[in-house]
């Protein structure tokens, strides 16, 4: 009996860290939302606290063949972040639909939309096209952004 | 009578030690192209203060051209010099090595180096002929800039016009090696190029960015590859038969304490570039490769020292003791 009990109790264990908690999708949207929010009033600090410290953003360059993919950390990718706003004038954010799916199994959350963005560099129109894929996930500390995949088209 | 015998005697006294403050001054030029209000100046000026305890007297002089101020060391018009490690080289072809082409990976990596090379027992190695380190100070990596992000491999490199320093000799032959065409520059005209186009990449420590406007040249089509091609640095070179005995000892200490301010400055630069991408994942093992022989290849035709090289080697393998390089012996 007492083996018995050991075993479903295991199972049990199992099972649930098999299934990590799913965020919740309202609170993910939001979450998404401020993240934007964030990134077009230049607000550091909150890109910061809405990115786990472990994000990885995986780049995808579509503009050369074949197409380049790199990685950032996390600290990297805010580094760029404000590295482009200290050089670039009248920006725009164009962000497009957003869809979401949950990915049960790895207790995500994952949204996918297309972001356009315009600015001014160097006196020269630029800017980029992104398809992402943003993942979103209940870790230590909160509700987080833990991956970014981008499909990126710079001009 | 004895009046006047002390007042003779008080007269000699205040004349000799006039005499010996004038003797003990030394001449110190310092590399800056921002000249007397560059911050590289304005942290010699700690220096000299700090070298006061040692028993020097340092007079600073600002150099906008370092090969000027090169040439004004070796004529005897300065008894210290600021150099880049490059044109150092010419003056100890030991410490001249630490900027070697993709010899060290990271900051902590410098620090231990320059750490074990202040050492006592790394005295001797700082002496050539007449010349002695005083100093080693990290100037940070040196990334390659790009005027046109396309160009995203070695191979699309070949028939680029390449700014490389004409006094060095590694420079010249890596732009061979990749196919590149090598523009013949110094460090007062590189940047002036690759702004205007007429050099389509360029290497520099971030530390230049700003100040000499790289972010023109590499403008919104552009990018700086965040891979280290070499670690640089500062060397001060003495002539070491005008300074008190021990001062180099005593200089080197005080240049490594120095080391994590230095290194603040060198982060903060590195934090403020645009298009600072890593290579394409899986490719960083592959140029490191290839940096690392041409660096061999180097050594063996005498451009490095090859003391160093193995030193570096030591250095790389404590932080990465399972690297392929570790169990072979070719540094």
């Amino acid at each position: 009996m007492n083996k018995l009990l050991s075993l479903l109790l295991a199972t049990g264990l199992w099972v649930s860290s098999a299934h990590a908690a799913e965020p919740d999708m309202g609170q993910a949207r939001q979450l998404l939302s401020s993240y934007f929010a964030a990134l077009k009033s230049h607000d550091l600090r909150i890109l910061n606290q809405l990115l786990d410290d472990n994000t990885k953003v995986e780049v995808l360059w579509l503009d050369v063949e074949p197409h380049q993919k790199f990685t950032l950390s996390k600290a990297e990718y805010l580094q760029q972040i404000k590295a482009t706003w200290h050089f670039a004038s009248k920006e725009s954010y164009d962000i497009g639909p957003v869809n979401w799916r949950s990915d049960a199994a790895a207790g995500l959350a994952v949204a996918t939309l297309r972001t356009t963005e315009n600015r001014t560099l160097f006196d020269t129109a630029s800017g980029q096209r992104n398809d992402l894929e943003v993942s979103v996930a209940q870790v230590q500390g909160g509700l987080k952004i833990t991956r970014i995949k981008a499909k990126t088209s710079m001009w | 009578m004895p009046f006047i015998f002390t007042g003779l005697r008080t007269s000699a006294l205040f004349l000799a030690l006039a005499l010996s403050q004038h003797a003990l001054a030394q001449s110190f030029c310092v590399f800056d192209m921002a000249g007397k209000q560059g911050p590289v100046y304005g942290s010699m000026k700690e220096y000299a203060i700090a070298a006061s305890r040692w028993g020097a007297n340092l007079e600073l002089k600002a150099y906008v051209d370092e090969r000027i101020a090169a040439e004004d060391f070796k004529a005897g018009q300065c008894d210290g010099v600021l150099l880049t490690g490059i044109r150092a080289r010419q003056f100890n072809h030991f410490t001249g090595s630490i900027d070697s082409i993709g010899a060290l990976p990271n900051y902590p990596a410098m620090k231990t180096l320059i750490e074990t090379l202040s050492r006592p027992e790394a005295s001797a190695l700082m002496v050539h002929d007449a010349y002695e380190i005083g100093g080693l100070l990290p100037l940070g990596a040196a990334y390659l800039f790009l005027r046109d992000r396309k160009i995203n491999s070695v191979a699309k490199m070949a028939g680029r016009k390449l700014a490389v320093l004409d006094y060095d000799q590694a420079q010249l032959r890596m732009a061979e090696r990749i196919g590149a065409q090598a523009v013949a520059s110094d460090v007062t005209n590189f940047a002036g190029k690759f702004n205007n186009g007429v050099v389509d990449v360029v290497a520099a420590p971030a530390v230049a960015y700003m100040p000499l406007e790289l972010y023109k040249g590499v403008g919104a089509k552009g990018v700086v590859l965040k891979l280290p091609v070499a670690q640089l640095t500062f060397q001060i070179v003495l002539h070491k038969n005008k300074f008190p005995a021990q001062y180099g000892a005593q200089s080197r200490s005080y240049f490594y304490g120095q080391f994590d301010n230095y290194l603040k400055v060198i982060r903060d630069a590195e934090d403020e570039i645009l298009f600072f991408f890593p290579p394409p994942d899986g490719d960083e093992d592959k140029y490191r490769e290839m940096l690392r022989e041409a660096r061999i290849s180097m050594t063996q035709q005498g451009i490095y020292h090859p003391k160093m090289m193995s030193l570096m080697k030591r250095v790389r393998c404590r932080q990465a003791a399972a690297a392929a390089e570790c169990s072979e012996n070719r540094e």
